[in-house]
C-alpha cells in the first residue's frame, strides 16, 4: 500500500528494492526502448528505475498510478483526517499476488465514487453504488432525455448524456413513492419507467431501463435504510436589512427583474436540491442570484444542504462542545473577529461577532487538521450575511473539505497549487503581462489572498458574492 | 542572498532627478498592526475597521530624504503562523524588514524575538532592522514588554528600535524617516555609518550573522 517493492530471483542471484509512494515524483510508460518493451519508469527524487517484462503492463501501470495518487493525497491531507479508513483496511489485506484483481477494483469503485461526489456535489462518504442507462422524462419540454442515473447509498443523481443539458440530484431521503409505471404520461409513450414522487409532491419519470426490477430493488433497500430526519424550520437570515446603504431604484429594480426570473425558474424546473438543473439554471447563476435566494440557493448547489440534513444537532452539539476551551486557535480567532468584513454594520455589533465566533470555533473542533485559518473568517463573514449560523457552518465545510480540500490546512498547500496554476495560465495566455510581473517578481506574491479568500478581497462585494455564485454551482474546477 | 541592493536600482525621476526604490517587508505576530502602520505612514490614517491580512498587501510611499526621492515597495505579510512558510519569498532581498509586536502582548515580542533571528540568518548582513513595539498608546494601562527588555535585545543585536502607535500616529514617520536616512546613506557611500542612529547599534550590525 505504501510501498512498492520489487524482488527477483535471476540465476541464483537474489535482487530486492522497496520504494515509498510517497517518494516516487513521476511515473511514465514507455513502450518505445529498444531493450525494455513495455517497460514503466519510477522516478523517486534521485534515482530512477525501469520495470519491463511486466505481464499486465497496461493495468499494473493504472494501479501504479492511482497508488502514487493515493499516497500524494496522504501527505497533503496530513494523517488523521479524513482518511477512508475502509479502503485502507481493505488494501491491507490484498496482500498475496493473485489478489492484485481486488486491488484494483477497489482503486477503481474509489474513483468512480469521487468522480460521482464531484459532479453532483455530495458528501464525502457518499460511494457509488451502481450507474446505469435510461432516460428522463423533462416536464419542462415534454421531452425524454437520455443519460445516466447514478445510485449511491443516499442519493439517486441523474446526468444527461449531452453534458450540460440536465443533472438532477435526489436526496432518497426526500422520496415518498416509489412505483412502477407502464402506460402513457402527457400522452407520450414510457417504457420501463420508475416514477420517483418525492415528499414536496415532485415527480420524477425515469424510463427505459434495462434491469428495472433490479434498479427498483436497489433504490427500496437504500430508502428503507434513510433515517428518520427530524425538520428544522428554514432559519431567516440574521443579518437581512442591516445594510446601512439604501439600494438604488436601479439596483432595486435589477433585483426584481433577477427574482422574477428565479421564480420562472423555479416554477418550471422545481426548487431545492431535487431542481433540474439545466443550462437555463447554469445562465441565471452566470448572471447572479438575487439576494433574496442567495443563501437558499449556495446551500443547494454546493450540497451544503444534504450534510446538514443528514446531521442534525451536530453544529449545536458542536458549539457546546468547542465552547469553553481557550486554546491557540481560539486565541487567534479572536484577534481576527473584529477584522472580518469590518466594514459591514453585522460585524459591529456582538451578534454578528458571536455568530463568527461560534462558527469559526465549531468548524475547529470538528476538524482540527485545519482549525483556523486567516482568510476562513472572511469567508464565513460573508457566508452569515445570506444564512443563518448552522447553514454557514455547514458552507464553509463543504468549502474546506470538499470545493477546496487543502486550502487552510496548515501548509495552505491547496491554495498555492491553485496559484502555480494560475501562474502557469497566465505564462501560456498572458505572455506580456507574465513577463512583466516576472521581472517584478509579483505574482505569487500577490495572488495568494485571491484564491484563499474566494476573491472576496480583491473585489467590490456585489461582484465577489456573484463569483461565490458560480463557486457554489460548478465547483472549483 | 547576499545581494541585499537586487530591487534597489536607481532610475531617473522627476524630483531630484533620481528616484531610488527600497523594498521593506513588515513582519510580526497576529493583529500585532503591520498593516496599520503601513497605513499610518502610507495614508496617515488609522483605520478603525480594518480587515485582516490574507496573504499579503502591497502599498509604496515615496518620500524626499537628504535630497533625494526614496520610493519605499512595502509587503506587508499576514501575520498567522501558517503563513510563515511563505514569508521568505517577501524578505527575500528586502533593504529593510520592520519587525512589530504589541507591547502590550509578551508572545508577540517572543514571536519578534524569532523573526529577527530568522531575518539575520537568512538576509544580507546590511539589512536593516527595525524592531518596532506598537500599540504604545495602550502602554499605560496594559503594557507587557518593558521598554528596557525591548532596547536591551535590540541593541545586542544591532537593531534600530522605536515604541510608536499606529492609532495615534506616534514615532511612526520618524521610525520610516530613519529607515530611509539608513538606506540612502548605505547608498551613497556603502561603507560609511552616515545613518541616523537611534539606539546606536550599528557597531553589532554584524554579529549573529551567517551569511
Amino acid at each position: 500500500m505504501n510501498h512498492l517493492c520489487f524482488y527477483s530471483l535471476l540465476m541464483g542471484k537474489e535482487s530486492k528494492m522497496i520504494l515509498r509512494w510517497a517518494d516516487i515524483t513521476k511515473l511514465e510508460q514507455d513502450n518505445n526502448m529498444f531493450l525494455l518493451p513495455d517497460s514503466i519508469k519510477v522516478s523517486t527524487r534521485d534515482a530512477s528505475h525501469y520495470f519491463s517484462m511486466l505481464l499486465h503492463s497496461n493495468e499494473t501501470f493504472s494501479i501504479m498510478e492511482q497508488l502514487a495518487n493515493l499516497a500524494m493525497k496522504q501527505l497533503m491531507q496530513e494523517p488523521g483526517f479524513q482518511e477512508d479508513k475502509s479502503l485502507v483496511a481493505k488494501l491491507k489485506s490484498v496482500k498475496k499476488r493473485r489478489r492484485i484483481s481486488i486491488l484494483r477494483r477497489d482503486l477503481d469503485a474509489k474513483a468512480r465514487s469521487e468522480k460521482f461526489r464531484l459532479a453532483f456535489q455530495l458528501p464525502v462518504t457518499e460511494k457509488l453504488d451502481s450507474d446505469m442507462e435510461c432516460t428522463l422524462w423533462a416536464p419542462y419540454n415534454k421531452q425524454h432525455i437520455g443519460g445516466r442515473l447514478y445510485i449511491s447509498n443516499n442519493f439517486m443523481c441523474f446526468a444527461s448524456k449531452v453534458a450540460d443539458l440536465v443533472k438532477v440530484t435526489i436526496p432518497l431521503r426526500d422520496v415518498s413513492v416509489l412505483e412502477k409505471i407502464d402506460n402513457s404520461v402527457s400522452g407520450s409513450l414510457i417504457n420501463k419507467a420508475i416514477l420517483v414522487t418525492t415528499k414536496s409532491k415532485v415527480n420524477f419519470t425515469f424510463s427505459e431501463f434495462r434491469n428495472r426490477d433490479l434498479v427498483l430493488e436497489k433504490l427500496s433497500d437504500f430508502i428503507s435504510m434513510q433515517p428518520i430526519i427530524r425538520r428544522y424550520p428554514a432559519l431567516l437570515s440574521m443579518f437581512a436589512g442591516t445594510e446601512n446603504v439604501e439600494p438604488s431604484a436601479a439596483d432595486r429594480a435589477r433585483e426584481a427583474a433577477k427574482q422574477h426570473m428565479w421564480d420562472l425558474n423555479f416554477a418550471e424546473f422545481g426548487r431545492g436540491v431535487s431542481m433540474y438543473r439545466t443550462p437555463e439554471t447554469h445562465q441565471l447563476v452566470i448572471r447572479g442570484i438575487p439576494d433574496c435566494y442567495r443563501g437558499e440557493m449556495w446551500l443547494v448547489f454546493s450540497g451544503a444542504v444534504n450534510e446538514m440534513a443528514t446531521h442534525p444537532g451536530y453544529y449545536a452539539d458542536a458549539v457546546r462542545q468547542s465552547q469553553g476551551h481557550p486554546s491557540a486557535v481560539t486565541e487567534e480567532i479572536e484577534k481576527d473577529l473584529y477584522r472580518s468584513l469590518p466594514e459591514h454594520p453585522a460585524f459591529q455589533s456582538d451578534h454578528g461577532i458571536g455568530a463568527l465566533r461560534r462558527v469559526l470555533t465549531a468548524y475547529a473542533w470538528r476538524n482540527p487538521t485545519i482549525g483556523y485559518c486567516q482568510a476562513m473568517n472572511i469567508v464565513a463573514s460573508v457566508l452569515l450575511l445570506y444564512v443563518s449560523e448552522e447553514e454557514a457552518f455547514w458552507l464553509l465545510t463543504a468549502i474546506c473539505e470538499r470545493l477546496l480540500p487543502d486550502y487552510y490546512n496548515t501548509k495552505v498547500v491547496g491554495a498555492l497549487i491553485d496559484q502555480g496554476v494560475f501562474q502557469d495560465l497566465v505564462y501560456e495566455h498572458l505572455p506580456a503581462l507574465y513577463n512583466k510581473l516576472d521581472v517584478l517578481g509579483l505574482l505569487n506574491m500577490i495572488s495568494l489572498s485571491w484564491f484563499l479568500t474566494i476573491f472576496i478581497s480583491v473585489m467590490p462585494f456585489s461582484c465577489a458574492v456573484n463569483i461565490l455564485d458560480y463557486f457554489f454551482y460548478g465547483g472549483a474546477r | 542572498m547576499s545581494n541585499s541592493r537586487r530591487n534597489s536600482g536607481t532610475r531617473p525621476g522627476a524630483a531630484g532627478g533620481r528616484i531610488q526604490q527600497a523594498k521593506l517587508v513588515l513582519l510580526g505576530d497576529q493583529g500585532v498592526g503591520k498593516s496599520s502602520l503601513a497605513l499610518r505612514f502610507v495614508r496617515g490614517q488609522f483605520p478603525e475597521h480594518s480587515e485582516a491580512t490574507v496573504g499579503a498587501a502591497f502599498l509604496t510611499q515615496t518620500i524626499l530624504v537628504q535630497g533625494q526621492s526614496l520610493k519605499f515597495d512595502i509587503w506587508d505579510t499576514a501575520g498567522q503562523e501558517r503563513y510563515h512558510s511563505l514569508a521568505p519569498m517577501y524578505y527575500r532581498g528586502a533593504q529593510a524588514a520592520v519587525v512589530v509586536y504589541d507591547i502590550n502582548n509578551a508572545n508577540t515580542f517572543n514571536r519578534a524575538i524569532s523573526w529577527v533571528r530568522e531575518l539575520r540568518q537568512q538576509t544580507a548582513v546590511n539589512t536593516v532592522i527595525v524592531l518596532a513595539g506598537n500599540k504604545a498608546d495602550l502602554a499605560s494601562e496594559h503594557r507587557a514588554v518593558p521598554t528596557e527588555d525591548a532596547r536591551v535585545f535590540a541593541e545586542e543585536t544591532g537593531l534600530i528600535f522605536a515604541e510608536c502607535s499606529a492609532k495615534s500616529g506616534l514615532a511612526v514617520n520618524e521610525m520610516f524617516m530613519m529607515i530611509a536616512h539608513k538606506i540612502v546613506g548605505k547608498h551613497a557611500s556603502p561603507n560609511s555609518s552616515q545613518g541616523v542612529q537611534l539606539t546606536g547599534g550599528e557597531e553589532a550590525s554584524s554579529s549573529g550573522c551567517k551569511c
